[in-house]
């Protein structure tokens, strides 16, 4: 019986794999780099403050397969570090598409899709995200799908399945996707997005995962976002973020942004102002330990496995809102300098910082 | 809700998006420079796509099915628009190249093929200038007078291929 089985399978993947094996491979190597400069407004010393690169290479054999991960590397404190951002094999299903490997986390749209230097368009990430209440990436495996419902509207949805939260020493989420540490548990999830018009993006994600000794614990991310971006250089977008563990703890942010690419107006056509607020409130683990693998951010926070996100930025009584204002000059279309000022949370100052991004 | 449970529903969600497929968008033919306005710019400034050679846009174009979440349709005419067959085989069957705007402003998006066939059907000056103007919002880095001077041109003076 079990021959019989693996002679099945093994049919069947024969006659998945044979068109892509007829067919050419493609390798291309792209990525992005950035470097900032940081100067307080307050009196603290001005300068150069980060120096990040992040290759990602791809690998398409035939028409259903693709090889694809990134890789940060980047200044520190503690010297070079380097991070593995994603490693993921996509297999084309005849219109699903099964990821398998560590990818970024599908929920909202900024981490899977806009974290990279030269697409954010300011130096930092939004408050919710510099928390440390919320996955960078999964180890597992996602199926996704889209569809037109109409010829305007469109429906996506991706379910996956990853390892479980681990627990740190502290009682808390452990968020890291790495193998090795095994608790039993499983965390899944899924996003569905509904494109209400090709220039509107409405999105609701969902990642829960049991924890504890006993796994008797449970973290819930929710994440509810939305983009609306007009072809002439309007941008607006933002997201609803509240994670959700142990007894009663909670984090509940929110961020908002709006840019405007002065395409039509011809000697300014190469600026983008743009401004964004971020809110937070409740809780900020003391040690809950997760993996910061984008270095996008400077040096503010740090890459690695193991990482204290509480001891950079605890919330208070009272939540934390944040305001920031910049203008983005686009030098080509994938090389950008960022000029912002900025009243981050955890510096308690105001700071003008600056970035240079290249994506190629 | 068990993880049992919630793995069960967003499988069939997903199985039941995959059934809706032939239904709602059945043989549609999409156009591949609306998908790629559509799709690319709405995370990053899109790059042109005489940026990559052909066998570096379809790696950055599965990659970006991925990423993007697109629909299969949506996939093959961007990938039919970033790779079109005649620019892969190096093919010159296009008359319209002869002039430089051509070379230097339409063609780092779009087929050659596909603007002379336009010419070849007989296409207005007046519909050309509307097609530019479009451009121009989209990024076409052409002002007003040369969009004027070159629709002029595609409309009654541009070389129609051989019959």
């Amino acid at each position: 019986m079990a021959s019989r089985h693996t002679l099945t399978v093994s049919v069947a993947m024969g006659i998945w794999t044979a068109p892509a094996l007829a067919q050419e491979t493609s390798f291309h190597a792209a990525g992005y780099g950035n470097a900032g400069f940081d100067a307080p407004l307050d009196g603290d010393p001005a300068g150069f403050s980060s120096a990040a690169f992040n290759p990602i290479f791809l690998w398409r054999e035939g028409d259903r397969i693709l090889l694809e991960n990134e890789i940060a590397i980047a200044d520190s404190e503690d010297g070079i570090e380097i991070a593995l951002e994603y490693a993921t094999v996509d297999l084309d299903l005849g219109g699903p598409v099964l990821v398998v490997g560590k990818f970024l986390s599908p929920s909202g749209q900024f981490i899977s899709r806009l974290h990279p230097s030269w697409i954010n368009k300011l130096p930092d990430f939004p408050l919710a995200y510099r928390l440390g209440v919320t996955p960078m990436n999964h180890l597992g495996a996602s199926l996704q799908h889209a569809v037109h419902l109409t010829d305007r509207q469109k429906l996506t949805g991706l379910v996956y399945l990853t390892n479980g939260a681990g627990e740190t020493e502290a009682g808390d989420p452990s968020l890291m996707a790495r193998p090795g540490d095994l608790s039993g548990a499983f965390g899944v999830g899924g996003r569905l997005g509904l494109f209400v018009l090709p220039q509107l993006e409405l999105g609701g994600s969902l990642w829960t995962s049991e924890y504890g000794h006993d796994l008797d614990e449970r973290y819930t991310l929710w994440v509810g976002d939305f983009a609306f971006t007009e072809l002439d250089g309007f941008d607006l977008r933002g997201e609803f973020v509240q994670a959700r563990w142990g007894e009663q703890q909670a984090m509940t942010g929110a961020w908002g942004q709006a840019a405007y690419r002065l395409q039509t107006v011809q000697p300014l056509r190469w600026l983008e102002p743009v401004t964004r607020f971020g809110w937070a409130s409740g809780d900020t683990p003391g040690a809950m330990e997760m993996e910061m693998a984008s270095l996008d951010i400077g040096d503010v926070l740090p890459i690695s496995a193991g990482h204290d996100s509480g001891a950079e930025l605890e919330l208070g009584d009272e939540p934390a809102f944040e305001m920031c204002f910049g203008a983005n000059a686009w030098l080509r279309s994938n090389v950008v300098a960022k000029f912002a000022y900025v009243h981050r949370v955890e510096e308690y100052q105001p700071t003008l910082r600056a970035q240079l991004a290249f994506g190629y | 809700m068990s993880i049992k449970h919630a793995l069960i529903t967003g499988l069939l969600v997903v199985s039941g998006l995959a059934l809706v497929v032939p239904s709602a968008t059945g043989a549609r033919e999409l156009d591949g420079a609306t998908v790629f306005q559509d799709n690319c710019g709405r995370c990053h400034q899109p790059r042109t796509p005489g940026d990559l050679s052909p066998t570096g846009w379809r790696a950055v174009s599965f990659h970006m099915r991925v990423k993007a979440n697109l629909t299969p349709a949506e996939f093959r005419a961007l990938e039919a628009f970033l790779v079109p067959a005649e620019q892969a085989s190096g093919g010159t069957g296009a008359p319209v190249k002869s002039h430089s705007l051509i070379t230097e402003t339409c063609l780092l998006c779009h087929d050659a093929t596909r603007i002379q066939d336009a010419v070849d059907a007989g296409r207005s000056e007046a519909d050309w200038a509307a097609s530019l103007s479009r451009m121009r919002t989209y990024g076409a880095q052409i002002d007003a007078d040369q969009a004027a001077d070159l629709a002029r041109w595609l409309g009654t003076e541009a070389p129609k291929r051989s019959p």
